[in-house]
């Protein structure tokens, strides 16, 4: 735990702490966090050395392992224990996604370490992503509650549903701000949701209390990818852990480029699709975009929906009972409110 | 071949192929406009799976989701093998490596989400073990390379599963299933061995056992085997051996 949190502090603390440190955010459920980590170790002690090995290598180069944290928390509202295994069956489901992803983007980095594609090749990365998705599927059948395992079945489809949509896009300058919400809540926002509806259907939450927390896991999910998405256009590499302008490099549209559409003249627009049309896009013409950027207020006004997700999220807060997780969640919105001014 | 092999599956092997098409182009735009071709090959494992649930009784609307997940199963995995290992230069080859990975895996989820939805969960644990195990193996095989006989094995996981799940669905555990698993285990063998390109007579005791485990069979209808191992027969140039275990040559 504490290897993994040197690692990735530089991320954790861009995404999560302008106001509050994610040790402070985690504090109640640190112990089971690490217990997370432990179950993911002892459950491939026994496989073959080679996927044994690479998946700790996965494990070891960090990440903030918000999803399981979310489920975690989301556990208190119920009486029964043993959310560790569904946490740590949701983080492998991202790790999957993250695995196969790295082949698609052709990303030479992760969490500041080699991918898992260039050391070993695409085969192994994908067949390695094809394993552990079964290996998630094996951990949250031994729940045996039908409901949890069609909720994950869902998540995962939709966010194979959702990479699809982007790639079908890539390139693509006419896109709808719709277009990109659809997308996102399909590719990160489901299992950010999924996460909070597990960890609550596990310890036996009331059904109305999954609902509730499931909605604001949407909201925070949505807010969650609109912020990255702002990040890839404006903070450098050290403060973000990873390829800045990963998206614009591979043609991807995100939302505070669709605002630039919406909001620039033919001159600007011209400029910026010139740049975005290349095979590869140097560092000057990165900078372009980004002071193009904030001329137009374009990241303003994708801070604004990030914000309305924020008051949405809290708004279910509201119906939720009284208790100190429910402050640790506004904690967490407000960590996305009016973020970017303080990148920018 | 196979949709001709046994003219009363056909309508059930279309609907499966159908749905498989349905789902793919409604979900992949870049399908939309094109033909897609799901090759005949995929329709082999729920060809078994039918059969053998056809072997122990002929009610079987379970056998029929689980045969649709073993077609979206074979597809699956015939996509995730046929990527490249390194990226190229060229932008084609690169996007439709990004499509087979995303399709493989919106098949893979597709298969969990079927369980789910049709009440299949007492096959999730089963199918997930087939799933790591094939993975692991191509995994071994992609870095070592010397891993005997990879391909092989996963064709006789396949087949192996593929009988005994469809038997298992059609039974629901009532009847003993183990010579319909081992009969799927070695004819799973002779198919990896075949489309291998290897000789099938080195084989030749997984042909016994598939013709003993048919003889070993404690149901009346054992037809649908039959004309698997037949018409399997014909192609390869073998005949019907005369089996007991004592015979079988190793």
């Amino acid at each position: 735990m504490e290897n993994r949190e040197t690692i990735c502090n530089k991320r954790v603390y861009c995404i999560m702490t302008p106001k509050i440190h994610i040790n402070e955010l985690f504090v109640d459920i640190a112990q089971e966090l690490e217990e997370v980590d432990k179950y993911l170790n002892g459950y491939f002690i026994k496989d073959e050395d080679l996927i044994k090995n690479s998946f700790i290598y996965l494990l070891n180069a960090g990440g903030k392992r918000l999803r399981p944290a979310f489920a975690l928390l989301a556990s208190r509202y119920g009486d029964k224990k043993g959310c560790v295994p569904v946490a740590a069956a949701i983080e492998l489901v991202h790790m999957v996604s993250l695995i196969h992803d790295d082949v698609i983007d052709a990303a030479d980095l992760r969490r500041g370490k080699p991918t898992i594609h260039v050391l070993s090749g695409n085969k192994f990365s994908v067949h390695l992503g094809d394993y552990l998705f079964a290996q998630a599927l094996a951990i949250i059948d031994e729940y045996q509650q039908p409901e949890l395992s069609a909720k994950l079945a869902y998540a995962s489809m939709e966010m194979c549903r959702g990479e699809i949509e982007q790639l079908s896009r890539e390139k693509s300058f006419q896109q709808s701000i719709k277009n990109y919400l659809y997308r996102i809540n399909k590719k990160t926002a489901v299992l950010i949701k999924m996460s909070f509806e597990a960890g609550a259907l596990v310890s036996g939450a009331r059904p109305d209390i999954v609902s509730l927390l499931g909605n604001y896991g949407h909201n925070i999910g949505m807010a969650f990818q609109i912020t990255d998405d702002i990040l890839d256009c404006m903070a450098d590499e050290d403060t973000l852990g990873k390829t800045v302008g990963n998206d614009i490099n591979n043609g991807i549209l995100t939302l505070p480029l669709i605002y630039f559409f919406k909001l620039a003249d033919r001159v600007a627009t011209n400029k910026v699709k010139n740049i975005l049309s290349k095979e590869s896009i140097s560092k000057d013409e990165s900078s372009i975009i980004k002071e193009l950027l904030i001329e137009t207020q374009a990241l303003e006004y994708s801070q604004m929906m990030v914000n309305q997700y924020v008051l949405k999220a809290l708004r279910q807060l509201d119906k939720l009972p009284e208790n100190r997780i429910k402050l640790t969640f506004r904690q967490i919105a407000n960590a996305f409110y009016n973020y970017h001014e303080e990148v920018v | 071949m196979l949709k001709k092999l046994m003219p009363d599956i056909m309508p059930e092997l279309m609907n499966i192929e159908a749905k498989t098409h349905h789902f793919l182009k409604s979900n992949i735009r870049m399908l939309q406009n094109q033909k897609l071709t799901i090759g005949q090959e995929h329709l082999w494992l729920p060809l078994l799976c039918i059969c053998s649930a056809k072997t122990i009784r002929n009610s079987y609307t379970k056998t029929l989701k689980l045969a649709e997940i073993f077609h979206l199963l074979s597809y699956a995995t015939q996509l995730h093998c046929s990527l490249p290992d390194k990226n190229n230069n060229d932008k084609t080859d690169n996007l439709d490596m990004k499509y087979n990975i995303l399709t493989g895996d919106l098949l893979y989820s597709r298969i969990y989400y079927n369980i789910c939805k049709h009440g299949l969960q007492q096959y999730l644990m089963p199918l997930s073990t087939l799933i790591s195990r094939l993975h692991e193996s191509f995994i071994l095989h992609d870095s070592y390379g010397w891993y005997y006989g990879y391909e092989i094995k996963a064709y006789a996981l396949l087949g192996e599963s593929a009988c005994f799940l469809g038997a298992y669905s059609a039974s629901e555990g009532h009847c003993r299933l183990q010579a319909i698993k081992e009969y799927g285990y070695h004819l799973g063998i002779l198919q990896g061995a075949y489309h291998t390109g290897k000789n099938i007579a080195e084989y030749y005791s997984s042909w016994q056992y598939c013709w003993y485990n048919l003889e070993e069979l404690m149901v009346s209808d054992k037809h649908y085997f039959e004309i698997i191992l037949n018409e399997l027969g014909a192609k390869w140039r073998i005949e019907k051996p005369f089996v007991t275990r004592e015979c079988i040559v190793l």
